[in-house]
């Protein structure tokens, strides 16, 4: 396969293919004749939109699919790297690169979002062709962001995804969904822009020869690390926010349940698969090794453990109580990420890989949630977990893959999720046990919200007469869980492929802030 | 070539463009009140307005492609001058263009207005081009009076001619200051000339003198009245309500632009000693600009009224390039000038294509579900939003806009961090009336009693979607304009930059 | 590929690489694949509907009456005479060969391999790799199977008694519409049961040890209509993941203390721990935690009675012969561990005893027939308890085979009781408890077989020589008494309790459980078998003795009940009457727990054998006193019907209600955190105080000033003048007043 892949020069061209295909995708979907509901057999305007863009989505995934067999797990550098100038009188460089971190959620992202297209298959009726347009366009701006080299790209990227989210949600959402959508921009924008001021601070700091600003990751890393303590304080204060807010850590998380109840299935599929994966990512990427003495402040790293405990625990406390299974599920993708950033801030390689492994599986788990919940959704019009009750009895297939899914976002072993929660917390518990000890009570509530909520969807008696003639998953619903649940199987039982191609950047991350953190800090009076 | 601005002659080659435009405009007038009043002849006014901006354009091209300079004199012969001339002409290109449309659907007919636009025009260029005091008197009278008369253009509307008079009061009352504070420092110094006003303050050691500090205070109060930053603002909302939407949208963008050329040389060629003095007069200007064009920017649902918060919030955005003092702050200026210019031009036009005769369809909330009904426009609208509210890719060069006055600030011998925080803090805020336009157009339904507007006249089109061609593909490869702008300092700012406090 | 994989240096060594012992992945792999087709049987017959419509609609009918019962489709018309018609699932056929044929395929190759085990004899388990789990760094977690004699053993348990509770179901359950989702998750059972013994390092085991916890799950809640079901089951997942998380925490500190997890590389860097040290104590205690919450023991015992809303075989398998144990298992697989640290221990050995007690007392007074032995099972897993506590491994894994003999056969013969009881109440559509002993009694005429097998089973549990649980109880007492003479337990102290005092008192509660075990297992058969009939004469017609299929098991597990104690006739016996050769079982596991036994008995003094005799003999006493008391002081002719009864008062009321401990938790614990969570974290500190107070709080605070601001514009050109004027005179001000 790889030895393939070098002889039609793969590597050269797959990450601008990667980020190019969505976008001409964007135009060609956009270019598609118009043709109204009514003339449609599905009721869906323009339903040529949908086909061609599951295509395209499927092309991306098979083209970034050959990344799995180029990617050489012993090589820590950037792997298929892209140097093109962009704006030379700013510094500013289009440069991209795979490592290992970043090619299991380019992975993520392309797996996800096909699927995602299927979730809007019928959901979606007016404004198709915008709809998948926008889709596309925010593939290229999640992929972008992992893989921009470049800070300037960096953020570009970042803020560029915003924008179709803040449609997706806002056009074809909920009843509330001008309210969530707004709150969504307005609330990530903020602190975004905090990074963006501290993002030129750092490439006027890391200014070159001739004084034009320099943005290149690779230079800032070895740049930033003898900035003054003060200074690397504020910087990572505001990378901190950014990310924070998009993580969501305790207490910046209340965008997330509006957001994610009121987008469309396949919102919701994106916002929790792959967007909450940005912030962790950002702070694996930028705030860890950029500011590593900032960040292994005994104090700060305290208070940003905390905060992730916190986020587990009330995450889940809070998930328990919701009478609406989206935003259940959104309340525990708060209690997830919480061990995503509990296995980052612990900095040890079990529990970094930990972190990655979980951010992979709440992209999967997660997202296969939310396609259910679509599904249900589509079916009675409502979320509320008190609408439902013994639906197993008219609906096996769906109750059985709920159940699956529930139990893989749980945690059971032989799952995905056992192996991510299992190595953050075997990994933090060597740094800091006892917060890991309470961490792992996690695990506890969330099978108290998980199982209490599919119990009264999927159990109980069947009591209400509008839920007995249910109808079962059709073959299109199949075809988008089936890829997900083998996914939750094989990452349970045979993950060691992926992690292996994780671990190279997982300990060279470890290493390097570790290394720089433990620096003598330069003091603001001694420069 | 450098011109010697004492000899007649060569002071007149190096006003060459400057004198196209108003001789131009002359013969235009003349033409213009050759013919009956009709809406064929206005319209043909126009068109010859605009082909004669388009050849100031060129003109100006030329001068700047020649490289031409000039020794110390009247009037300033640099790159910036010329950049500055060519944001002007393309905004009144702009203006004019959707002035014909509108012109038509109000039922104006004289041909004078799209003269006076000239005329206004020509004395922006000059304004630019000013290094003298009275120079930049001369230039801000011939640009403002003219302005007086386009605003009230709108006879049958009540609102316009309130806003005209509204505006000359103000006007005048302000000018009164301005002209008060060029006797003072005056006054203080023995000069007009920027250059020798800088020279004295050295000189005669003034950095600490009463007389010429209250002249410059009442420089800045001028300066600040014409580019609407608070507390001088609060005309602006009622004028620009109150004018032709296409004047409106001129005011808010070449007279803004052009008051700030002005402000902008005077301040970095006459006063750069005094840099500590008013630096910090300026950042509370900018400051408070920022704060209060935004958060009442919110509180408005009529489209005009929020733009026009909308536009003293930016020039809030553009004085924080200004306290840099930096050459760097100088082409981060002219390039935020550029993409304000051009997102202005656009949401404006975008307005008049959705305006009805007698402009009462103004609030907001009328552009409901306008995707459904006419997408290119809302979409369009939606980029020049995002323009203003500095967002990449959709917003194409407005991001870089506001990052490039971040940069200069940070960059600054005394980095502005906590203004650019403010910056940053108030561009969120203005996401909330940015995205409500957004939001109405997108995401609330049409109702069934709205009417659908009409198609919007060619002109019209062309302005919209010319500026947003400019404004995407800028915002994709920004590197020409950046170039550009890192060329049009004023020539005598670079000292600046090295001095710090 | 397995099979190449699984090749390793290590094991080609070993005596067992080459024979049939490389072949035990295909164990769990058997009913892993019954599992597989059972299910897939199961949704694909669920979307395609009933074959028969009429089917459909009775389906309908019966259904709707069920929700009023809990059990209402067990035994749903067995027997070829019911009137109605049985709409049974059109996959039937195929799930009766193939759920119990894995099984007994799976038990088959047990036996094969136990062959080449006893004759090869290996010293050391014989491990299988066969792909790296979670390699990360220093931390190697492969997915590994350890065959030993311990593994061996529970391989046998599961897979034999396993095999005959399956064919069991295949009578008991046939006509259940669910009829394959039962077996595929019964399959899936017994293939995460053999997963945890058969995994040779923790995290593995773990997988096991929460697939059982799933199991057991959705079998309890299998008939999910009924909320108390489903509650029951999720109950049961709940409580068990709080013992999971010991687990995981215990796991957690073996990694970074000794950075192993498997049990080789552990028990070779055991004592680096440090012998009776707080680190090692505390990660055995952490482990306990895990087994109390497996083989529910005080303090989360509470799921297991609950989870006998599951079908009756289920209980019998998972809730008695082999999940429950899987907490045992873990403690003698672990011995490396607990014979380090006495107090952990005793602490074992301690919540063991109290458990058992603690649980025979609910037993005295609980109606339902399996609640009883659910209580049974607790307080006789308490023994278990005790007995690896003490670090007699050895007696507590000879009582977990034979209480899995003799607790199956209570339970499947309890099911066979039930199964009668409900087709006679499903004939005449009465909704009467089927499960309540109060509606029983008599029943020893219809159903002789089931009768004579359980009370060979009763006397077992209660003690009565030679039964095989006299033999394994025994054994557990006999070896508190003699470590209580002198051990590391003895010589330790417990929360300042000298450990030989703690023994004793454990040996009298043992003792005191002892009797009371005989009193409510006598108790039970005399309701259930023995007095009038309270059924109802109409119904009275229709109880009889169930098929062959389900009989068959019965007689089997009996044999087994009679005979189990053979495993391990202790030489004190042996001494006395030669019944065959003695202490097997010890010999067989020796190599995996012969350390550990020696190192926590170290100076333990040999218990002359009279006093042995002496022991023996108090415990056979104190057996059929039990017996003779129940006979005596109860009354089955005068038991009034479950509708008829009076609610007791005084404790024996609190006895009958567990002693309020579901109550109690409900109210301290659970409403509590819903309520907290409800009103204080999501209406308060996520609504009130995030969200409203300083998200909304601040746009609200940017639109009221903007507000402010907009009616400062008025319009007014004076207005204007004069702020511009204020606006001169601060300017002014800034700029001279300096």
């Amino acid at each position: 396969m790889a030895s393939f892949l070098d002889s039609i020069g793969y590597n050269l061209w797959v990450l601008p293919a990667l980020l190019a295909i969505p976008l001409v995708g964007a135009v060609i979907v956009l270019m598609l004749p118009v043709r109204e509901p009514a003339a449609t057999a599905a009721g869906v305007e323009t339903p040529a939109a949908r086909q061609v863009a599951l295509w395209l989505f499927v092309l991306e995934f098979v083209v970034s699919i050959g990344l799995w067999w180029s990617f050489n797990p012993a090589d820590t550098g950037w792997q298929a790297p892209i140097d093109i100038g962009w704006i030379p009188t700013w510094g500013v460089r289009f440069t991209l690169g795979v490592d290992g971190i970043a090619l299991m959620m380019v992975l993520l992202t392309t797996f996800i979002m096909p699927l995602s297209v299927l979730g809007s298959w019928t959901t979606i009726r007016t404004k198709v062709r915008s709809y998948y347009a926008l889709l596309l366009i925010l593939t290229t701006g999640m992929l972008g962001v992992f893989l921009a080299r470049d800070l300037f790209l960096f953020y570009v990227m970042w803020e560029v995804m915003l924008v179709p989210m803040y449609f997706i949600i806002g056009v074809w959402g909920g009843e509330r969904r001008i309210y969530a959508s707004l709150k969504f921009f307005i609330y990530t924008m903020l602190p975004s822009l905090l990074m963006l001021v501290a993002i030129i601070y750092l490439g006027l700091h890391m200014k070159g020869a001739d004084g034009t600003p320099d943005f290149s990751y690779d230079r800032l890393l070895t740049g930033a690390v003898g900035m003054p303590e003060r200074t690397a304080l504020w910087l990572f204060a505001a990378f901190f926010l950014a990310f924070a807010v998009k993580v969501p850590i305790f207490p910046f998380h209340t965008w997330l349940p509006d957001a994610h109840v009121e987008a469309p299935t396949a919102g919701s599929v994106i916002l929790a698969g792959i967007m909450l994966k940005m912030g962790t990512f950002g702070f694996l990427r930028f705030a860890l090794p950029l500011f590593p003495g900032a960040a292994m402040n005994p104090t700060i790293r305290m208070i940003i453990l905390i905060l992730a405990l916190i986020g587990i625990i009330y995450g889940a406390l809070v998930a328990m109580v919701q009478p609406d299974f989206k935003k259940l599920v959104a309340y525990s993708s708060v209690s997830h990420l919480g061990f995503v950033m509990l296995g980052i801030f612990a900095l040890t390689l079990q529990s970094v890989q930990g972190a990655l492994m979980v951010m992979i599986n709440h992209g999967i788990s997660t997202g296969a949630l939310f396609l259910l919940v679509g599904i249900m959704y589509e079916r009675r019009h409502s979320r509320l977990i008190d609408s439902y009750g013994g639906i197993a009895r008219v609906a096996p297939m769906f109750a059985a893959i709920l159940t699956f899914v529930s139990l893989s976002s749980i945690g059971l072993p032989g799952t995905n999720g056992f192996v991510g929660e299992f190595l953050v917390l075997i990994g933090s518990f060597r740094t800091y046990p006892v917060l890991t000890i309470i961490a792992t009570t996690g695990v506890i509530f969330a099978a108290v919200y998980l199982l209490w909520a599919i119990q009264r969807i999927l159990f109980n008696p069947l009591d209400k007469a509008e839920n007995e003639h249910l109808t079962d998953l059709n073959k299109r619903e199949l075809a988008m869980l089936v890829p997900l649940v083998a996914a939750i199987i094989w990452l349970g039982v045979y993950p060691a492929p992926v992690l292996r191609r994780m671990e190279g950047s997982a300990q060279l991350l470890v290493n390097r802030v570790e290394r720089a953190g433990s620096l003598p800090r330069v003091s603001e009076a001694g420069r | 070539m450098q011109f010697d601005l004492t000899m007649p002659a060569q002071l007149t080659s190096a006003l060459g463009p400057d004198l196209l435009l108003m001789g131009g405009a002359m013969v235009l007038l003349l033409w213009s009140g050759w013919r009956r009043e009709s809406d064929e002849h206005q319209r043909s006014v126009g068109i010859l307005s605009m082909v004669l901006c388009v050849l100031t354009m060129v003109a100006v091209g030329y001068y700047a492609y020649r490289g031409y300079t000039a020794s110390d004199g009247v009037i300033a012969v640099d790159n910036f001058r010329w950049a500055a001339d060519e944001i002007f002409l393309i905004a009144t290109l702009g203006t004019i263009a959707m002035s014909l449309d509108y012109n038509r659907r109000e039922g104006i007919t004289p041909g004078e207005s799209h003269v006076l636009l000239l005329f206004s025009t020509s004395g922006m260029m000059i304004l630019a081009a000013a290094r003298d005091l009275i120079i930049v008197f001369l230039g801000i009278e011939l640009m403002s009076i003219a302005i007086y008369v386009l605003v009230g253009l709108n006879r049958r509307r009540e609102r316009s001619a309130e806003g005209a008079i509204k505006y000359f009061l103000l006007g005048a009352f302000s000018t009164a200051f301005l002209l008060y504070g060029i006797a003072l420092v005056y006054g203080a110094t023995g000069a007009t000339n920027f250059l020798v006003i800088k020279a004295n303050i050295v000189r005669f050691n003034l950095q600490h003198s009463g007389l010429l500090l209250a002249g410059i205070a009442l420089l800045l109060v001028g300066f600040g009245f014409k580019i609407a930053a608070a507390p001088f603002h609060m005309w602006a909302p009622d004028v620009y309500e109150g004018a032709p939407t296409p004047i409106t949208a001129y005011m808010a963008a070449a007279v803004k632009a052009a008051a700030f050329a002005a402000f902008f040389r005077l301040w970095l060629e006459a006063f750069p000693t005094l840099l500590s003095t008013w630096h910090e007069a300026v950042w509370w200007l900018a400051a408070l600009t920022m704060i209060v064009g935004n958060l009442v920017a919110l509180a408005q649902r009529n489209i005009k009224r929020l733009l026009a918060y909308s536009s003293i919030a930016h020039a809030g955005y553009i004085l924080v390039a200004m306290v840099v003092g930096t050459s760097l702050g100088s082409s981060a200026f002219m390039f935020y000038l550029f993409a304000y210019t051009m997102a202005t031009l656009g949401a404006f036009a975008v307005i008049v294509a959705l305006g009805r005769a007698g402009e009462d369809n103004m609030e907001v909330e009328e552009y409901a579900g306008l995707w459904s009904v006419r997408p290119g426009l809302a979409v369009a609208m939606a980029v020049f939003m995002l323009a203003l509210l500095g967002f990449p890719i959709f917003g194409g060069i407005g991001f870089f806009a506001k990052w490039y006055v971040l940069e200069a600030a940070l960059k600054a011998p005394f980095p502005q961090t906590r203004l650019a925080v403010i910056l940053v803090v108030t561009s969120v805020v203005s996401a909330g009336y940015y995205l409500y336009v957004v939001m109405v157009m997108f995401m609330k339904p049409r109702s069934s009693t709205a009417i659908l507007p009409e198609r919007a006249g060619g002109w019209t089109r062309a302005v919209v979607w010319g500026s947003a061609a400019i404004i995407l593909i800028f915002g994709l490869f920004p590197d020409a304009l950046v170039s550009l702008t890192q060329r049009s300092t004023p020539a005598m700012s670079k000292e600046v930059a090295l001095r710090s406090r | 590929m397995l099979l190449q994989t699984a090749v390793s240096a290590a094991s080609q060594a070993h005596p067992l690489s080459g024979t049939i012992a490389e072949w035990v992945w295909l164990l769990p792999i058997l009913p892993l694949a019954g599992f597989v087709i059972n299910g897939l049987l199961s949704l694909a017959g669920a979307h395609f509907g009933p074959t028969d419509p009429t089917a459909a609609e009775h389906e309908h009918h019966s259904e709707g009456a069920a929700d009023a019962s809990a059990i209402s489709h067990a035994g749903h018309g067995a027997d070829g005479d019911d009137q109605h018609a049985v709409k049974r699932h059109r996959w039937a056929g195929v799930v009766s060969v193939v759920g119990p044929g894995v099984l007994i395929l799976s038990f088959l190759l047990a036996l094969g391999i136990w062959q080449a085990m006893a004759s090869a004899q290996p010293a050391a388990p014989f491990i299988q790799r066969y792909f790296s789990w979670m390699p990360v760094g220093d931390l190697h977690i492969d997915a590994a199977f350890q065959l030993d004699q311990l593994s061996m053993l529970m391989i046998l348990v599961i897979t034999g008694v396993g095999a005959l509770i399956h064919v069991f179901s295949v009578g008991y359950m046939r006509d259940d519409p669910g009829y394959p989702r039962y077996f595929s998750y019964l399959n899936l059972f017994v293939f995460f049961m053999l997963v945890l013994v058969l995994g040779a390092n923790y995290p593995v085991l773990f997988v096991g040890w929460e697939g059982v916890g799933l199991c057991s799950y959705l079998l309890i809640g299998f008939w999910f209509n009924d909320k108390a079901n489903a509650d029951a089951g999720k109950k049961a997942f709940i409580v068990n993941r709080i013992g999971d998380f010991g687990l995981l925490v215990a796991m957690f500190m073996l990694f970074a203390n000794i950075g192993v997890l498997d049990f080789i590389g552990v028990s070779a860097k055991a004592l680096d721990l440090g012998a009776g040290s707080a680190l090692v104590t505390t990660i055995c205690l952490f482990m306990f935690l895990g087994c109390t919450g497996k083989s529910a023991q005080i303090p989360l015992y509470i799921w297991l009675p609950d989870a006998m809303a599951g079908p009756t075989p289920v209980s019998a398998l998972i809730h008695a012969a082999t999940m429950v144990t899987a907490g045992v298992y873990l403690i003698a697989r672990s011995s490396f561990l607990f014979s380090l640290s006495p107090v952990a221990s005793l602490t074992v050995a301690v919540v063991g005893a109290v458990t058992a007690i603690f649980a025979a007392t609910i037993g005295l007074k609980q109606w339902d027939i399996k609640k009883v032995l659910a209580y049974s099972t607790i307080s006789q897993l308490g023994y278990m308890f005790v007995g690896v506590g003490v670090g007699a491994y050895v007696s507590g894994m000879f009582h977990l085979v034979t209480h899995a003999f003799f607790k199956a056969l209570l339970f499947l013969g309890s099911g066979s009781v039930i199964h009668a009881m409900h087709a006679a109440y499903h004939r005449t559509h009465s909704n009467e408890d089927a499960q309540d002993m109060r509606n029983m009694g008599g029943l020893r005429r219809y159903l002789p077989v089931t009768c004579v097998l359980m009370w060979i089973a009763t006397l077992a549990i209660s003690g009565i020589p030679p039964l095989s649980g006299f033999m394994s109880k025994d054994e557990i007492l006999g070896s508190v008494f003699a470590r209580a003479q002198g051990s590391t337990l003895a010589s330790a102290t417990w929360l300042g309790i000298p450990g030989s005092t703690l023994l004793y008192i454990i040996y009298a509660i043992g003792l005191a459980a002892a009797f009371l075990t005989a009193v409510y297992m006598t108790r039970m058969m005399l309701y259930t078998f023995h007095g009038p009939a309270r059924t109802g004469t109409e119904e009275e017609e229709a109880l009889h003795e169930a098929p062959w299929i389900m009989t068959g098991p019965l007689v089997v597990l009996g044999i087994l009940t009679v005979f189990g104690g053979w495993l391990n006739l202790p030489e004190v016996i042996t001494g006395i009457i030669p019944l065959g050769p003695r202490e097997l079982l010890a010999h067989w596991l020796d190599p995996v727990v012969g350390d550990a036994t020696t190192r926590i008995a170290a100076g333990a003094a040999q218990v002359p054998a009279s006093t042995e005799q002496a022991l023996i003999g108090a415990a056979v006493v104190i057996a059929v006193a039990g017996i003779v008391f129940a006979m005596t002081r109860l009354k089955p002719d005068r038991l009034p019907r479950k509708r008829d009864a009076v609610p007791e008062h005084g404790f024996e009321g609190v006895v009958a209600h567990k002693y309020y401990v579901d109550e109690g938790i409900e109210r301290t614990i659970v409403e509590p955190t819903y309520a907290v969570s409800r009103s204080f974290l999501w209406r308060v500190i996520d609504n009130g105080l995030i969200d409203g107070f300083f998200v909304n709080g601040s746009a609200a605070l940017a639109r009221g000033l903007g507000w402010v601001g907009s009616r400062l514009q008025t319009g007014n050109v004076g207005i204007y003048a004069w702020v511009l004027v204020v606006g001169v005179l601060v300017m002014l001000g800034a700029f001279t007043l300096r």
